[in-house]
C-alpha cells in the first residue's frame, strides 16, 4: 500500500477528562508540529463537558472507554491498544508543545537502548503566585538538575505531560501503571530496572497549564508527593541496583523527609529559642544560589524580568511543597494510609 | 514534578558535586580512550556550578558581615565565630550529610540481597538454578572478555549443584550492582568480569547475559551464543531477537538473521530498528541465497587465439554454512585455423564455518575435444581452497590446490596440457595498515609427451589507505624446469616488479566496482640464455556488479594482461591478452 505520509511515525495519546477548555490548544499544537505525528488519539475518559466533541471537530481520533478509567494512567493505557506506530507520545490535554518539540525528541531514539525521552517543561501561563513558583521551580530543575541527570544517563522522571516512548517496550511494561499516583515516575524507574535508557532533550519544550489557585495546587502536590513516596516504597530495592539513580532518589527522599522537617520545624524553633526573627532569613538564604540556574535558564529565553519577579513565589511554593511531602511521608510510611484516589488537578 | 526541595537540603549539594565532577569524568574517559561526552553540556553545567559556588560564598560573606554588624539588634546572645568558620561549618555539615546519605545508600545496596535486579530476574527467582563449575571465569582476566565469555558458556552448559555464591543472594546483588556500575562507567573489561561472575553464580540472569554478550563483540561467535541464551531466558523481549539477528548478519548468516528479525517484528510490530535491520539484511540474504548463474565469456590474445564460453552454475542446497552446487560450461577454442572444444561439469561445495574461515571446492571432469575431431578425452579436474584469518586484522592463510586443463589455444587442448598446482599465500599484518604477503606456487604441467614443473615465489608489501583502497609493491619470480613445445611459454626464469592497487567501491544501492591494476617491469631468461632487458608489464582486472533486484545481479568482468610471463599461462614470449565475462546471478 502506498503511503504519502511524510511526518513522524509516531502516535500521540492525549488523555482527557473534562478538558474541553484546553484540549483544542493541545491538538492544534500537535497538528502544527514540524514533524507531524501520524495519528493523534484523544482519550475522552467519559468527560461531561464535551471534550470528545471538541477533539473530534479538530479531526483527530477520539476513543472513549466504556467507563471512566479513574486515572490518567488508565486512560493512556486504554489508548495504547490503538497505537500502530513504533513510537508513542503521551501529552497531557492541558499541554501545548513548541513547534519542533517532537522533531527534537526523535533523534534520541537513534540509540537502541533508549526506551523513553522527555523534554523541557515550562508553565504555559505565569500569572498567579503558584504559577510563578512553579515557573521558577521548572527553570531551576530543568536547567540544572535534569541536565546533570541526563549527563549521568539517569533523568529522574520522563515527564508525564510530554514524553515519547518506544511502543513495543511500553507495551511490554504493560503501559502506564496506576499502582502509584505518579505513573510517569513509576514507568521511568521500571524502564531503568529493565535495562533501558531514558533521555532528556532540553531542546524539546512543552508548556503545561500549572495550577493557578492554591486548591488546584494542593490537589496536584498531594498527588505528586504521595506518588513519589509510593514509588520509593515500590521500587527502592530495584532502584538500588541502578547507579546514579539510587543516589538521586536517596537524596530526593532525604530532602523530602528530613530536610523538609528541618526546614519547616528547625528554623522556627531556633527563632523562638534565640528570640530572634533574623533566624528566619534561613528560608531565603539560598536565594542567590537558586538564582544562578534560574537566570541561566531565563536569559536565553529573554525572560529575566519574569524570572526575577517570580522568585519570591518560589520560596512560598517550596514551603508548601515541604508540607505536602512531609504529610505524604507520614501518611504513606508511618500511618499506613496510602492515597489511592486519583484527583485531577492541573 | 520535583521531589524534595530544589535549592535546599542536600539535593543542591549533590547536583553541585555532580556538575563539578563532570570535567573530571570526561578527562578520565578521555585518558582511558573512551568516547567522550558532550563538552558543551559539561561546560554549561560547570559554569552554573561555579556560579552557585560563587553565590554561596558571597552570601556567606555578606551574612557574616550582616550578623556581625547587627549583633546588637538581632538579639543573638552568642558570640559569632570569626572569619569563614560559619561558612565552612555550614558547607561541612551539608557535605557530611550528603556523604552520609550516599554512603548509607551504598551500604543498603550491599545489604539488600533478597531480590533480583530485574523484573524478569525476579520472576525467575523461583526457578531451580543451574550451576557454575567451581573453576568459573577467572575474575582477574577481565581484559580477556572473550575467554571469560567462553568459560562462562561452559558454565551455562554444565548443570550441577548451586554454587556457594548463588546461595548468597546479597552477594549476587552486590556483584550485579558492581557490574552495572562498571557498565555505566564504560569500564568494559571490569564490567565483563563482573557480569561473568554474576552468571557463574546465577546462569539464568538474563540481564547479565545480555550485557556480557554486548561486551563480547570481539568474539562474534561467543556473542551470538550469549544473545541466543538471552532469547531463551527472555523469549518475549524483541530486543533479544534483534541482537541475535545483528550478530547473525555480522557473521554473514543473512537468512537466519532475517528469521530473527521476523521474530522481533512479531513481538514489536513496526519497531524501526528491526525494520531497518531487516531491510539491510534482506538484499544480502537474497544475494546469499541459492542461485542460478548463467555465464558467457570470451578471450582473445595477441597470438590470434580466442575462446568463447557458455556456462552456468546452480546452487542445489544451502544447509547452514554448507552450500552445494553444480557448474557446467562449454568452451570453444580457436586460432583462426583450427578449433577445439571443452566441456566441463563439476559438483561444488562451500563450507563457511565462521566469518573468518571458509573452505570451498569443486570436483568433476573436463572433456577435451581435439581440433582434428579424432578423439575426445575426459580429464578429472577440480579445485580446493581453504582460507583462514585469525581475526579481522590478523594473519591470513590462503591455500589452494587445483587440477585444470590449459585451454588458451587449440594446440594446448590437442596436447592435453593439464596443470596440477598447489598455492599458498600467507599475509602478515606488520602494522595496522601495513601488510606483508608471501606467495608460493608449485605446478606440474603434464601433456601427451612431457612433464614440466613451474615454481613461483612472490612477495607483496601492501598499504591499506582505507578499508577499500590498497596500494602495493610486488615482486614475482617464475621458473620452469625446462622449455616446452606443448603450446605454453616456459622460460627458464621470469621476473616481475610492479606497483599495484586495489580499489573496491560499493554504493548503498548495491553497485560494486572492484579494480585491481598493476604496472611495472618484467624480464625473461630463456633456457641457455641470460635475462633480457626489462620491458613493460601491465595488468588490469575489473569487476562491476549491477543489482537488478534483491538477489539478482548482473556481473561484468574485464581483464587484460600484457605480460611475457603471464602468471597463469602464456602461449608465447610476447603475449597480450584480454577477456570479458558477463554473468547473471538469479537467486532462487
Amino acid at each position: 500500500m502506498l503511503s504519502f505520509f511524510s511526518g513522524a511515525d509516531v502516535t500521540v495519546i492525549v488523555p482527557a477528562f473534562n478538558e474541553a477548555a484546553s484540549v483544542a490548544d493541545t491538538i492544534r499544537s500537535l497538528q502544527a508540529q514540524s514533524a507531524r505525528p501520524r495519528e493523534i488519539i484523544v482519550v475522552d475518559d467519559c468527560s461531561t463537558d464535551g471534550t470528545g466533541d471538541v477533539a473530534r471537530a479538530l479531526g483527530v481520533t477520539v476513543v472513549r472507554p466504556p467507563a471512566n478509567t479513574g486515572s490518567k494512567a488508565g486512560a493512556q493505557t486504554f489508548a495504547l491498544r490503538y497505537v500502530r506506530t513504533p513510537l508513542t507520545i503521551a501529552v497531557d490535554a492541558d499541554t501545548v508543545l513548541a513547534p519542533e518539540a517532537i522533531e527534537r525528541l526523535l533523534p534520541a531514539f537513534g540509540q537502541r537502548g533508549v526506551a523513553a525521552a522527555c523534554g523541557f517543561v515550562l508553565p504555559q501561563r505565569v500569572r498567579s503566585v503558584w504559577e510563578r513558583g512553579r515557573y521558577i521551580e521548572y527553570l531551576f530543575a530543568f536547567t540544572f538538575y535534569k541536565q546533570v541527570q541526563e549527563y549521568y544517563g539517569k533523568p529522574l522522571i520522563s515527564s508525564g505531560c510530554f514524553s515519547m516512548y518506544r511502543t513495543a517496550i511500553l507495551r511490554a511494561q504493560g503501559g502506564w501503571s496506576n499502582r502509584t499516583l505518579a505513573e510517569d515516575m513509576d514507568l521511568t524507574w521500571s524502564l531503568y530496572q529493565a535495562g533501558y535508557e531514558v533521555r532528556f532533550v532540553p531542546e524539546a519544550v512543552c508548556y503545561p497549564i500549572e495550577p493557578r489557585t492554591f486548591r488546584l495546587m494542593s490537589t496536584q502536590l498531594r498527588r505528586w508527593s504521595h506518588g513519589f513516596v509510593q514509588n520509593v516504597k515500590l521500587h527502592w530495592r530495584d532502584v538500588l541496583a541502578v547507579p546514579y539513580l539510587r543516589s538521586a532518589v536517596a537524596v530526593a527522599f532525604w530532602d523530602a523527609t528530613v530536610a523538609a522537617a528541618v526546614y519547616l520545624v528547625a528554623l522556627p524553633v531556633l527563632a523562638v529559642l534565640l528570640a530572634s526573627p533574623w533566624v528566619l532569613l534561613g528560608y531565603v538564604i539560598d536565594a542567590p544560589a537558586v538564582l544562578v540556574p534560574v537566570l541561566a535558564g531565563a536569559v536565553p529565553r529573554r525572560e529575566v524580568g519574569r524570572a526575577l519577579a517570580s522568585v519570591p513565589a518560589f520560596f512560598l511554593l517550596r514551603t508548601v511543597n515541604a508540607v505536602f511531602f512531609l504529610r505524604a511521608v507520614c501518611a504513606e510510611l508511618l500511618l499506613g494510609r496510602p492515597l489511592r484516589h486519583y484527583e485531577k488537578g492541573h | 514534578m520535583n521531589a524534595g526541595l530544589p535549592g535546599t537540603g542536600i539535593g543542591g549539594i549533590f547536583y553541585l558535586a555532580s556538575a563539578l565532577a563532570m570535567p573530571l569524568r570526561e578527562a578520565y574517559r578521555r585518558a582511558r580512550g573512551r568516547k567522550v561526552g558532550n563538552w558543551r553540556v559539561v561546560a554549561a553545567q560547570l559554569a552554573i556550578a561555579g556560579g552557585i559556588l560563587g553565590a554561596m560564598w558571597v552570601t556567606g560573606w555578606l551574612l557574616g558581615l550582616a550578623l556581625k554588624a547587627a549583633r546588637p539588634i538581632t538579639g543573638l546572645g552568642i558570640s559569632l565565630p570569626p572569619g569563614n568558620v560559619l561558612r565552612i561549618a555550614t558547607v561541612t555539615l551539608a557535605l557530611g550529610t550528603l556523604a552520609g546519605v550516599l554512603a548509607g545508600v551504598e551500604l543498603l545496596r550491599l545489604w539488600v540481597g533478597r531480590r533480583r535486579p530485574t523484573r524478569a530476574g525476579r520472576q525467575r527467582a523461583a526457578l531451580p538454578g543451574k550451576a557454575a563449575p567451581a573453576g568459573r571465569a577467572d575474575p582477574h582476566v577481565g581484559h580477556e572478555r572473550r575467554r571469560v565469555a567462553l568459560l562462562l558458556l561452559l558454565g551455562l552448559l554444565v548443570p550441577g549443584p548451586r554454587g556457594a555464591l548463588a546461595q548468597s543472594p546479597g552477594r549476587l546483588a552486590a556483584l550485579l550492582a558492581r557490574a552495572d556500575s562498571a557498565w555505566a562507567a564504560k569500564a568494559e573489561s571490569i564490567a565483563a568480569r563482573e557480569y561473568a561472575a554474576v552468571l557463574a553464580a546465577d546462569p539464568e540472569n538474563s540481564h547479565a547475559t545480555y550485557r556480557l554478550a554486548q561486551l563480547t563483540r570481539d568474539d562474534p561467535a561467543a556473542a551470538l551464543r550469549l544473545f541466543r541464551r538471552y532469547v531463551e531466558l527472555e523469549p518475549e523481549d524483541p530486543w533479544g531477537y534483534m541482537a541475535v539477528a545483528d550478530a547473525l548478519a555480522h557473521a554473514g548468516r543473512y537468512t537466519e538473521a532475517l528469521h530473527s528479525y521476523d521474530d522481533a517484528l512479531r513481538l514489536a510490530p513496526g519497531e524501526p530498528e528491526a525494520v531497518a535491520g531487516r531491510a539491510k539484511v534482506f538484499p544480502r540474504a537474497r544475494a546469499a541465497a541459492p542461485a542460478v548463474t548463467p555465464l558467457v565469456s570470451g578471450t582473445r590474445d595477441s597470438d590470434g587465439n580466442s575462446t568463447f564460453r557458455l556456462g552456468a552454475s546452480a546452487e542445489l542446497q544451502v544447509l547452514g554454512p554448507v552450500r552445494v552446487g553444480v557448474e557446467a560450461s562449454r568452451d570453444r577454442v580457436t586460432d583462426g585455423v583450427s578449433t577445439a572444444g571443452l566441456a566441463q561439469l563439476a559438483l561444488r561445495a562451500a563450507w563457511r564455518p565462521g566469518r573468518l574461515a571458509s573452505v570451498e571446492g569443486a570436483l568433476g571432469g573436463t572433456r577435451l575435444e581435439r581440433s582434428d575431431s579424432v578423439s575426445t578425452t575426459v580429464v578429472p579436474t577440480g579445485r580446493m581452497r581453504a582460507r583462514w584469518r585469525s581475526s579481522t586484522h590478523g594473519p591470513t592463510v590462503d591455500l589452494r590446490a587445483q587440477r585444470s586443463v590449459l585451454a588458451a589455444s587449440p594446440l594446448l587442448v590437442d596436447n592435453r596440457v593439464v596443470r596440477t598446482e598447489l598455492r599458498a599465500v600467507v599475509e602478515i599484518p606488520v602494522a595496522r595498515a601495513l601488510k606483508l604477503r608471501a606467495l608460493g606456487r608449485t605446478a606440474l604441467l603434464r601433456d601427451n609427451a612431457d612433464l614440466n614443473h613451474r615454481s613461483t615465489l612472490g612477495g607483496v608489501l601492501a598499504v591499506a589507505l582505507s578499508p577499500v583502497i590498497e596500494l602495493s609493491g610486488q615482486v614475482h619470480e617464475i621458473r620452469y624446469s625446462h622449455a616446452s613445445t606443448a603450446g605454453y611459454f616456459a622460460p627458464r626464469l621470469g621476473q616481475i616488479v610492479e606497483a599495484g592497487s586495489y580499489v573496491e567501491l560499493e554504493t548503498p544501492s548495491g553497485w560494486l566496482l572492484a579494480l585491481d591494476v598493476g604496472a611495472g617491469a618484467q624480464r625473461v631468461a630463456e633456457f641457455g640464455g641470460q635475462p633480457g632487458a626489462w620491458s613493460r608489464a601491465l595488468r588490469w582486472y575489473s569487476l562491476i556488479t549491477a543489482p537488478l533486484a534483491p538477489g539478482r545481479a548482473l556481473q561484468l568482468e574485464l581483464e587484460a594482461e600484457n605480460s611475457t610471463i603471464a602468471r597463469e599461462a602464456a602461449t608465447s614470449g610476447a603475449w597480450r591478452y584480454g577477456s570479458a565475462a558477463l554473468s547473471l546471478r538469479w537467486a532462487l
